[in-house]
């Protein structure tokens, strides 16, 4: 009989109190249930139920996964996995004499003004191989990834006819670990030789031929707004490179000792714009990597390395990793597609190239 | 009960409880409890004894965690529909903010996992999640029994010197066998092949090593593609690697030649087809005959007898030869696809039409 008395007075309070109200809080941020009393003993997950959108009666729709917390009146849900700008939420109050209800809550839209753009597209030169295998897209600010595709258009001019078939589709995209760099690779199934697609549909782009690569501004950022504007590059298709780069062909330019100039390396032919950032070291006489900054010039032709503190004097050796590639994706020590039958195309044996270099000792 | 930890209850399941005597191998020695700090999954793999296999593109880490699936689970017709939005929902989502991004069978139990990711503004945020005996649920990684490997220093041989700022190895498929875990990616500045092998139980001092892969073309014609899906199988007793490229071959090359820094040129058999990527390679014992199924995202499922791939020759002309005796199976878009038990395999299908991601039971008999 006692314990009928206590449970009808807990019954009792908890219906005397006002009403319950539900707010998403963005400080926090986490819904909100105040006016909801739960007794000693009382699950609160079992209580309130949190699902995404609408709650749709014909199909039962998982709860969201989240951590339900009483923090004085109030119960928190902080979704484990956060919360969705812009989107709405359906709160279920569990039914305790007729206290039930559902609630909903939404959580405001983000405001996002365009302000990311796309910085450049690599290579720059606008005269590209017919071979070219990959666009580096460069932006402002890291981006939202996934859907890429649907951002990139290539266009065959004068025509403007859209090349459906020109990149290669697949499910990862190949952003830097900022986010702000995507490599675009143009279908390697169609570059290499002796392959179906290659044999059916031949290269995507064609020598003679002038396109336009267009990145559009719908894309967004990782705040979800989207490009401050379109960007476009142009180019022209030359001949297929079915060449190494030829390192005899290159030019050195010596910094002089003491100074802070450019080690400056000429190639000839312009090189890939990624691998040019991460092939390349030079270290000192006491085989020590010499740490600096490296631009590159004339459409990725020039590779120029300021040492952060004035070169020394002696041997140094600039160490280039034979992964190093021109825009055909050919790399010092193999091409792109090795014809077994040319003599010429057999693959180098070397790891990596060692320039040996002094700098200039200045005359006193 | 515990409602929340259960998200959808499967109707006409049978289950039934496992002893799951198996005691603990050596393969766990090194593992810890705690949270092993996943950042991102990419791609996930069982090896034996209920261990998952988690690749972390992120962190540049493998993680080897104990799922300690306890229940078996014996399913006689599984079908899920709208699994995606279902995922979707438990993270909070619509279908458009997530990816299912790898799903593993595990061996010791059938149940099976899904690797999700979901884009949350600014952030992106990854998830486990089991479906089993009690429906589908989250499979929370913050305190498991577990072991990690990193990988960053991989082609270590080659250039250990190197700062790559910019540089990103994104795991594409892994997958156990014999004291090993083989991976394989892509790099964001190369189109080009590079196999990793890892020794397990993780040998923290070990280091991992990275074998080049080509494959020929017209029989002329070499190139070092990413290897996209493989498969380790026992061809007429003997260990395989099948692997599907990006761009339409499919090759074969024998195990015990992964071997080191040594170049390896594998031998290509077919070509699945032009626009295609292929999803997931499995392979399976039925009524006595041995076989290798090829998912496909646009083509038909791949179907070649072991003994036939075992024999097939290289492909030297293919625009005349179709390459190893084979059947195409349609059964629709196919995201992923494992091998399920001695009667079934499991497909995830994109439908189009109502743009959902289903789960599907099929049985051997019927491909």
């Amino acid at each position: 009989m006692g314990a009928l008395i206590v449970l009808l007075t807990t019954l009792f309070l908890q219906t005397s109190f006002g009403p319950i109200a539900v707010t998403y809080e963005p400080t926090l941020p986490a819904i909100v249930v105040e006016g909801l009393e739960i007794g000693q003993g009382d699950s609160i997950d079992q209580r309130i139920s949190v699902y995404f959108g609408e709650l749709n009666e014909s199909v039962l729709m998982p709860e969201l996964i989240g951590d339900y917390r009483k923090e004085g009146h109030k119960i928190l849900f902080r979704p484990k996995y956060g919360f969705v700008n812009g989107a709405e939420y359906t709160v279920v109050i569990g039914s305790t004499l007729g206290r039930s209800g559902r609630y909903k809550v939404s959580v405001p839209a983000a405001r996002n003004d365009p302000s990311a753009y796309v910085a450049n597209i690599y290579p720059s030169t606008s005269a590209l191989p017919m071979n070219q295998l990959k666009f580096y897209i460069e932006f402002s600010k890291p981006m939202r990834f996934g859907g890429a595709a649907q951002y990139i258009k290539l266009y065959r001019m004068p025509e403007k006819v859209l090349e459906t078939e020109a990149f290669l589709a697949m499910s990862e995209e190949l952003w830097d670990p900022e986010g702000k760099r995507l490599t675009v690779f143009l279908d390697p199934g169609r570059i290499k030789r002796g392959v179906q697609p290659n044999l059916q549909l031949g290269l995507p782009l064609v020598e003679g031929r002038r396109y336009r690569l267009v990145i559009d501004k719908k894309w967004t950022d990782y705040k979800g707004a989207t490009l401050t504007h379109d960007f476009v590059k142009e180019f022209t298709v030359v001949a297929v490179d079915r060449e190494s780069p030829v390192p005899d062909d290159w030019h050195v330019q010596l910094p002089d000792a003491g100074t802070k100039e450019p080690l400056q390396i000429t190639f000839n032919e312009v090189m890939d714009y990624g691998l040019l950032h991460s092939t390349i070291v030079v270290v000192n006489m006491e085989n020590k990597r010499v740490n600096g900054t490296i631009q590159l010039a004339r459409n990725e032709q020039d590779w120029l390395f300021t040492p952060n503190r004035p070169w020394g004097e002696g041997k140094h050796l600039i160490i280039i990793n034979a992964w190093l590639e021109d825009l055909a994706g050919n790399n010092l020590r193999r091409k792109f597609d090795v014809d077994l039958n040319n003599p010429n195309d057999t693959p180098k044996t070397f790891k990596e190239l060692k320039i040996p270099f002094v700098p200039i000792k200045q005359k006193l | 009960m515990k409602l929340k930890k259960t998200i959808v209850t499967l109707l006409g399941v049978v289950f039934a409880l496992s002893t799951n005597a198996e005691e603990p191998g050596n393969l766990k020695t090194g593992f810890t409890y705690g949270n092993p700090g996943i950042k991102s999954i990419k791609a996930i793999a069982f090896g034996p004894e209920n261990i998952l296999f988690i690749g972390d593109n992120t962190g540049m880490t493998v993680y080897a965690v104990d799922v300690q699936d306890t229940q078996e689970m014996v399913i006689h017709e599984l079908t899920l529909e709208g699994l995606d939005k279902k995922l979707a929902a438990a993270m909070g989502a619509s279908t458009k903010d997530i990816t299912i991004l790898d799903m593993a069978v595990n061996p010791a139990s059938k149940n099976v996992f899904f690797a999700v990711s979901k884009k949350n503004g600014e952030e992106t945020s990854y998830a486990l999640f089991r479906l089993g005996k009690d429906g589908l649920g989250e499979f929370p990684l913050e305190n498991v029994s577990h072991s990690k490997k990193e990988i960053t220093n991989a082609p270590a041989a080659d250039h250990k010197t190197w700062k790559r700022p910019s540089r990103t190895y994104t795991v594409t498929d892994m997958h156990y066998v014999n004291g090993e875990l083989i991976i394989s990616g892509l790099s964001n500045e190369e189109f080009s092949s590079g196999l990793r092998r890892v020794a397990f139980p993780f040998d923290q001092k070990m280091l991992t090593t990275n074998v080049q892969v080509y494959h020929v073309s017209h029989g002329r014609n070499e190139t070092h593609a990413p290897i996209y899906r493989f498969l380790p199988v026992q061809l007429e007793n003997q260990w395989h690697v099948v692997a599907g490229y990006m761009c339409t071959p499919l090759v074969t090359f024998k195990l015990s030649e992964l071997n080191g820094n040594k170049k390896l040129v594998g031998k290509t058999v077919a070509e699945i087809g032009a626009g295609n990527t292929p999803t997931g390679i499995i392979s399976y014992t039925h009524k006595g005959k041995d076989y290798v199924l090829v998912g496909n995202n646009v083509h038909p499922l791949t179907k070649i007898s072991g003994k036939d791939l075992f024999n097939a020759k290289a492909i030297t002309a293919p625009s005349r030869e179709r390459g190893v005796k084979r059947e195409n199976i349609k059964l629709g878009s196919i995201s992923h696809i494992s091998d399920y038990d001695s009667t079934y395999i499991l497909v995830m299908l994109r439908d189009k039409k109502s743009d959902s991601y289903n789960l599907k039971l099929i049985s051997k008999d019927e491909v």
